[in-house]
């Protein structure tokens, strides 16, 4: 195989369409926050679903890929002094968004359905 | 202040996003701690940084990243088996010798010391143990109880 063939199939490849556990989480906290959604109350709104830090860049970084693969987009937002001068950025779901969240739901209530080993059983 | 001036910098580098940095000022003005701040900066820079080297549209960018971090990680495991304190099976450093490696030397050289009369005494030993059972004389025993006395104080030392 030629070398320069190699670089096209690299840029040929399609990027993954199942979304990851912490990207799915992102996007349902950007749609349950509706015209709020920006990088504060996303993360808080994970942070008090999963107990646990989590940090700020690695939400961002999960926005970033949503938005590349079109299930979210963003505008800038007005900037505020407790922000230091920064402005905010809105995301919002876009309608490929939603299907593929509706898909992802679909998936997972497939797996989960009969599995009695995890259904308020004892670990 | 201090540490706004910090994200200033870091966000005219281009290591953190101006979106990002605010989200970080504001959660700090609603009350979160400087530690928690620095801790989320630093954990950004990587992350973002890790986006923007593998994550990239570009393979040639994404490739050479690869081969440096690869690079990266030979070279310290070459440098980790060239470094003779690394390599002797001696303890590792404390914290408070970290600070300080001479402490460290001094206790790795104590060490290797003591050892070193460990082998002397066991090869002793064994070779008392031989002659008592050769001649089975009461000098012969004693000789091999005393032996076996200085080991364990020997041994004792060591693990402290």
């Amino acid at each position: 195989l030629p070398k320069s063939y190699l670089f096209t199939i690299f840029e040929e490849m399609a990027p993954p369409s199942a979304l990851s556990n912490f990207e799915l989480m992102v996007m349902l906290a950007v749609i349950r926050l509706d015209d709020q959604a920006y990088g504060v109350p996303i993360t808080r709104e994970i942070e008090e679903t999963t107990d646990s830090e989590v940090v700020v860049g690695s939400v961002y970084a999960a926005l970033t890929r949503l938005q590349e693969r079109g299930l979210i987009e963003s505008r800038l937002g007005e900037a505020t002094a407790e922000r230091g001068g920064r402005a905010k950025r809105y995301f919002r779901a876009t309608s490929q968004g939603l299907r593929e969240v509706r898909q992802t739901r679909r998936s997972l209530m497939k797996l989960w359905k009969g599995l009695s080993e995890v259904e308020g059983g004892r670990a | 202040l201090r540490h706004f001036r910090l994200l200033r910098l870091l966000e005219r580098c281009g290591a953190l996003d101006e979106t990002v940095i605010g989200d970080l000022v504001e959660q700090v003005y609603q009350g979160r701690s400087s530690l928690w701040l620095w801790r989320q900066v630093w954990a950004s820079v990587v992350i973002n940084l890790f986006q923007k080297l593998f994550q990239g549209r570009d393979p040639m960018k994404r490739m050479a990243a690869s081969m440096l971090l690869l690079l990266g990680v030979f070279l310290f495991g070459f440098w980790v088996g060239r470094t003779p304190l690394f390599v002797t099976g001696d303890p590792p450093p404390r914290l408070d010798e970290i600070r300080r490696p001479s402490r460290y030397l001094e206790r790795v050289l104590i060490r290797r010391e003591h050892y070193g009369t460990i082998e002397f005494l066991q090869s002793e030993l064994n070779r008392a143990r031989v002659e008592a059972l050769r001649e089975s004389t009461a000098e012969s025993k004693q000789r091999v109880a005393d032996l076996e006395k200085k080991l364990d104080a020997a041994w004792s030392f060591q693990r402290k």
